[in-house]
């Protein structure tokens, strides 16, 4: 059950020993090179898991589970040094400047990331889920892994 | 039966002159005279179209200046603006019931509702529909089910906010959305009621097509506005009872604890009971109807557009029997398209394949539709009325946007762009614009016919067309580059992600295009209603046409036409035709209505 006192935030079975060295993260990070095998579940209603860079897409529906795969092949680095994205960020982050320069909101600088966003209607935030991605180089990615707690270590002790 | 029909309705003309007291109210409120519900159904329609247009351009102005104070926000939309400042909820709201009301009210109801009743007993030569009474009943369960959608406008929690596909489990649990309460309820009922109006509709239209020919109207003579009718009306009653079930179990769901659509569902800190039920299936359900629905839209429209443009071609139209059936090829492939929404929702992509296959098979005939009104046009001698110019209106977004169709029929294609703009911008052209065309080439070309000889003003249609279909290209047409930088719909502003920044200067010329339609029809909103008060009286058959509604008199008369019924000798699309010498067959005059015999040197050909 979910219980976010105990910091057991999607509602892991702690009995379920499958359950215990999952590893629950605010984004997604991905190893190059191999390939991702998403599973998608849902909790409350439909959502879908947009991610526009890979042209990858699938619902998540309450109730089954769906799959996508792919393989990442460019990092998030070499991303930020193509041609293109440069021009693309150069573009936005002279837009938010002069943003700033009014006063408006939205205008912090921007680097380029990838991103998962929702695209199946889902409520007043809908406009507002997403998550970042992250591709990096199978050692980094191991690296960022071994930091993750497990469900197991993380998920707070009964009171 | 239809002898017995006949012969009743005959009667009636006979002694129409003695007992016709008819007061205000069977006349024009209770009125079981097709022509009179014709205008009911188009007036409602139009009124509704008003609302749904209203709707986009608020929710336009705020994707274009997300977050900005207007005051007209306020002033309409109340609590729900705060300062002037649009909410996501509301937005939402807004958008659902723009789709519901355009797809459902405008151009379902407004376009086949008004000119099935208007034409067919028109243009079969029959006195009236084969039940008056259902008739008009239809007419009133539309009415009825308009009122309860504006109704729900006004609800507490604000109208049903789910997207106008509904699906559940947002629309089903009133703590997913404060919509998803009493607001989805009145849309579930008036949507209900929506679709007893159009089944009692279209039985109408399929019976009346098939018993109430006059004589000499085969079926291969029927002008191709009647086949589309009778098609539309078929795919109709075939499709909108399983709509009707996805709403039933949908709202038992809702309101009696089953799980049809719902399983495992954790929501606002709370585990639901429901087990078992799958929102898949939903959707199977929804676009069961959904796809056919497009073409209930659309059908009439084209039907509209082959008698206008051969009108106005002074041409016959090209391919009569492959138009006839493409028109029955496109209804049966498209109760078998449904899929092809449902690419990503988790399907066999084995079976996404299967949808792609009959999806672009769709192709085939709706191709050889827009061949051949290009055939037909080529070489015509051209009136560029304002009829015409919204037919070939038509014709342009309709291959615009089948052309983008291809892409969204093919499941690997559509991964990248499903649910984005780029969706957004094909269904706009392909159905919503097109099918829009059609409706005002329809009432440009017969409001003479609605109104007892008055003409619209030709000018403020010429106004009305350009700026329509220069706008409406340049809302949708930019459309299409925003989806495919992946920008999603449904979304209430695009600041969250920097990456859509550069895109907001397009935006907002969309949004200044949308601005500048919407003002284009209030030039025809005015030219409508004067003309139905001051429009100069026309001759009985302005355009020249073949078809038997011109042979009836300018004054609405229960029964159509005085005295007998005119008989049919040839098919509807005689235009321009000679004897092998090359003087027309009725002298002086380019066209020769179905009811004219065959002339003794004419050559009868087969169409
Ligand atoms: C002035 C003309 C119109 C404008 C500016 C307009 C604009 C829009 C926009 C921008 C959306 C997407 C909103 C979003 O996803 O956030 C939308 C949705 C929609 N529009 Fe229109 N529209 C117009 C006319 C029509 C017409 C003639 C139809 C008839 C078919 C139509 C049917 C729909 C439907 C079915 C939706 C989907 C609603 C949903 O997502 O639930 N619109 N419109
Ligand atoms: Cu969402
Ligand atoms: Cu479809």
């Amino acid at each position: 059950m979910i219980d976010i006192n105990r910091a057991n935030v999607l509602g892991l079975d702690e009995a379920d020993p499958n359950a215990a060295d999952d590893k629950i993260v605010k984004e997604l990070h991905l190893p190059k090179g191999r390939k991702v095998i998403f599973k998608m579940r849902s909790q409350d209603v439909l959502h879908s898991a947009y991610m526009p860079h890979f042209r990858a897409q699938m619902n998540c529906v309450p109730g089954m589970i769906t799959e996508f795969s792919f393989t990442p092949t460019v990092t998030t680095e070499e991303m930020r040094l193509r041609p293109e994205i440069i021009e693309h960020v150069k573009r936005t982050n002279e837009i938010r400047a002069e943003r700033a320069a009014n006063d408006e909101p939205n205008s912090d600088p921007w680097e380029f990331d990838y991103v998962l966003l929702c695209n199946k209607i889902c409520g007043k935030s809908h406009y507002n889920m997403q998550m970042k991605i992250i591709v990096e180089e199978e050692e980094d990615y191991q690296e960022w892994l071994s930091t993750q707690k497990s469900f197991a270590e993380s998920v707070q002790p009964q009171q | 039966m239809s002898a017995t029909a006949n012969a009743h309705a005959e009667d009636h003309a006979h002694d129409h002159e003695h007992h016709h007291k008819e007061t205000f109210i069977t006349k024009y409120i209770f009125s079981q005279d097709h022509k009179m519900i014709a205008k009911q159904y188009l007036i409602t329609g139009l009124i509704m179209g008003f609302v749904g247009i209203a709707m986009s351009l608020l929710f336009r102005m705020q994707l274009a200046w997300p977050g900005r104070e207007f005051p007209i926000f306020e002033a309409v939309l109340g609590k729900w603006a705060p300062g002037g400042v649009m909410d996501a909820d509301i937005y939402l709201a807004l958008v659902t019931i723009h789709g519901t009301i355009m797809v459902f009210f405008v151009l379902t109801a407004g376009l086949s509702g008004t000119f099935s009743n208007l034409l067919i007993p028109l243009q079969i030569g029959a006195r009236d529909m084969a039940s008056g009474f259902l008739n008009m009943v239809s007419y009133w369960l539309f009415f009825l089910s308009s009122v309860i959608m504006v109704i729900s406008l006004f609800v507490e929690a604000g109208p049903a906010a789910a997207g106008w596909t509904i699906y559940p489990p947002l629309s089903a649990l009133p703590m997913a959305q404060p919509g998803s309460g009493m607001g989805m309820t009145l849309w579930l009922v008036s949507m209900t009621i929506f679709i007893a109006s159009s089944l009692l509709g279209s039985l109408n239209y399929i019976v009346t097509v098939i018993n109430l020919r006059t004589k000499g109207m085969s079926m291969t003579r029927l002008p191709l506005t009647i086949w589309a009718f009778f098609v539309t009306a078929i795919i109709g009653v075939i499709s909108f009872p399983v709509l009707l079930s996805a709403g039933l179990l949908l709202l038992m769901d809702r309101s009696f604890g089953t799980s049809f659509f719902l399983s495992d569902i954790f929501i606002q800190g709370e585990v639901l009971h429901y087990q078992g039920g799958s929102p898949v299936l939903y959707e199977h359900l929804f676009w069961f109807l959904g796809h056919p629905e497009v073409y209930i839209v659309l059908l009439p429209a084209l039907g509209i557009t082959s008698e206008v443009m051969s009108t106005n071609a002074r041409k016959p139209i090209f391919g009569y029997r492959a138009m006839v059936a493409s028109i029955i090829a496109i209804a049966f492939l498209s109760t078998i398209v449904w899929g092809h929404h449902m690419f990503i929702s988790g399907m066999n992509p084995f079976l996404g394949s299967v949808f792609t296959f009959t999806t672009l098979l769709i192709a085939i005939p709706s191709a050889v539709k827009a061949f051949n009104y290009i055939t037909t046009l080529w070489k015509g001698n051209l009136q560029l009325n304002p009829a015409m110019l919204f037919s070939i209106g038509l014709v342009s977004t309709f291959i615009t946007g089948g052309l983008t169709g291809i892409i969204l029929g093919d499941s690997t294609l559509d991964i990248n762009v499903h649910d984005t703009y780029f969706v957004v911008a094909h269904f706009h052209l392909v159905m919503g614009i097109s099918a829009l065309y059609g409706l005002f080439a329809g009432v440009y070309h017969w409001f003479p016919k609605m109104f007892e000889g008055k003409m619209m003003n030709k000018n403020l249609g010429y106004v009305h067309f350009w700026v329509t279909a220069i706008c409406a290209y340049g809302v949708f047409f930019p459309m299409h580059f925003v989806g495919m930088a992946g920008v999603p719909r449904r979304y209430y502003e695009n600041t969250a992600f920097p990456m859509f920044d550069q895109l907001t200067d397009v935006q907002i010329v969309m949004t200044v295009f949308a601005l500048i339609a919407g003002a284009a029809q209030l030039v025809f909103v005015y030219n409508f209603i004067s003309s139905i008060f001051y429009g100069k009286k026309g001759p009985q058959n302005p355009w020249g046409s073949n078809t038997l509604e011109w042979t009836a008199p300018q004054k609405h008369i229960h029964g159509n036409w005085e005295g007998e019924i005119p008989h049919v000798y040839r098919w509807a699309y005689d235009y321009s035709k000679t004897y092998e010498n090359g003087e027309y067959i009725i002298e002086g005059q380019d066209f020769v209505p179905q009811n004219t015999p065959i002339q003794p040197d004419e050559e009868e050909l087969n169409h």
